[in-house]
């Protein structure tokens, strides 16, 4: 076998294993969120929810209910 | 000695491949990595939490573009824009009480709340995404980190 049939090989056999180490990273990513991540999550969308564009345009309808 | 380095060449490739061809094997058997999730962790749980992150994203991205645009949105697509600031932040919290709720004690009735409320939540990320320009549909949902539909 040729060095560069090794060396062809060797790249391949390592894109292989980048790819499996992305696949399994992946897979721990996929999680349940913990009471802190929720708590986060919380204030994110407080934090979005009292930005201008939450609040009702003033001229429709709903806006009139509220 | 070339024969010897050709020889632990060999050996050294052989281990490679075989533990690459392993790994993804593992990947791909145990599922598509973006569907399948950790050890111990339920999908349901972990697809519902994503679900409900996505419609916030979305319906926030179609508000706040609603805002920007209001004066060539027109005003049916604003007055469903107010229905949804009335409407969407309580079904959020409905959402995320009875999931939270569901994650304390997995029952089959708790289970079926939170599907419903997540349908709920998905119709006005749907109807939100309807109102929108298609390019704005398309940066909301990558904004959201789902994939393109």
């Amino acid at each position: 076998m040729d060095p560069m049939t090794i060396i062809a090989a060797v790249s391949a056999a390592s894109a292989l294993i980048d790819q499996a180490t992305k696949i399994m990273e992946e897979r721990r990513r996929n999680r349940e969120l913990t009471p802190e991540q929720e708590a986060e999550w919380d204030r994110v969308v407080a934090a979005q929810l009292a930005k201008p564009h939450w609040k009702p345009s003033g001229g429709s309808p709903a806006s009139d209910h509220a | 000695m070339k024969q010897r380095i050709a020889r632990l060449a060999m050996v050294f490739l052989a281990l490679s491949l075989t533990v690459g061809l392993t790994f993804t094997a593992c990947g791909v058997l145990t599922g598509c990595a973006s569907n399948s999730v950790a050890e111990g962790h339920d999908p349901f749980v972990v697809e519902a939490e994503k679900d409900i992150r996505t419609a916030f994203h979305v319906v926030d991205g179609f508000l706040a573009w609603e805002n920007a645009n209001r004066a060539v949105a027109g005003p049916e697509v604003t007055a469903f824009a107010d229905t949804l600031r009335l409407t969407f932040p309580g079904s959020l919290t409905s959402a995320q009480t009875v999931l939270r709720a569901y994650k304390e004690n997995r029952t089959a009735e708790g289970r079926a709340s939170v599907t419903t409320w997540l349908e709920t939540l998905n119709a006005a990320m749907l109807q939100a995404v309807q109102h929108l320009p298609e390019r704005n549909a398309k940066v909301a949902f990558r904004a959201a980190g789902s994939p393109v539909k």
